[in-house]
């Protein structure tokens, strides 16, 4: 789900809740005031969000059935943020935490990839520079191998 | 023979593009061609169309994917949500 409003995080996990989970992980990714070295002031996102939304939907949907869970749900914000304020949130229960860990890992590192959503950081100086997010290549520890191929 | 469509661009992609516009290409133009036509009216969007993907509103499109008259499609850049 792609939102212009704050995220729910307490309401979500609320409803979510399931007597056969055995485990609830709850990844948030907050807007820090420091990156690579500069001072950020704020940050913008923009979404394609037909898009957006449906291949969020397929990778939760991906999820479920890769790991066996009882239930997941990714949100991301957009709009104008500031520091501190909740960018993108994943939850996922699951009977045991060792798949709800993973299945987490797994959503916010395809979101991260492959979902049509920008970020614009605004540094303290008064420049601005779009984002280069995703990490997947260093975590596979080759920069030329995507955890994820599209392209 | 041509045929026209509708572009709509995101991101750091509106620093070389209108934000929404129309464009004739040849009929049978494919994504990767038309990614380079892109590149060829703004040189200095080059290397990053060769990240990007086409995209209709339902999914992405594949490279060899080629379109219709009156068509509309989304340049999307690499993704840096989260």
């Amino acid at each position: 789900m792609i939102t212009p409003h704050k995220i729910p995080v307490e309401a979500l996990m609320t409803s979510l809740q399931n007597d056969k989970a055995g485990a609830s992980v709850l990844f948030a990714g907050i807007v820090r005031d420091v990156n690579k070295g500069k001072q950020v002031s704020r940050l913008e996102y923009e979404a394609f969000k037909p898009l957006a939304e449906k291949m969020i939907h397929n990778i939760e949907e991906e999820a479920r059935s890769t790991f066996n869970l009882i239930a997941a749900i990714c949100v991301h914000r957009v709009g104008k943020l500031n520091i501190g304020d909740t960018a993108v949130v994943v939850i996922t229960l699951a009977i045991h935490r060792q798949e709800a860990y993973e299945a987490n890992q797994f959503i916010i590192d395809k979101v991260k990839h492959e979902v049509p959503i920008w970020k614009k950081e605004y540094w303290a100086d008064g420049t601005y520079a779009w984002g280069h997010n995703c990490n997947c290549q260093l975590r596979q520890k080759d920069l030329q191998e995507y955890l994820f191929h599209h392209k | 023979m041509e045929i026209e469509i509708t572009i709509h661009v995101f991101a750091v992609l509106k620093e070389s593009f209108e934000e929404k516009f129309e464009m004739k290409i040849p009929t049978e133009t494919s994504c990767t061609s038309l990614l380079e036509l892109l590149g060829k009216q703004q040189p200095r969007a080059k290397g990053l169309l060769g990240k990007c993907r086409i995209a209709s509103e339902e999914a992405i499109l594949d490279d060899d994917c080629t379109f219709n008259h009156n068509d509309t499609i989304y340049i999307i850049p690499p993704s840096s949500g989260g």
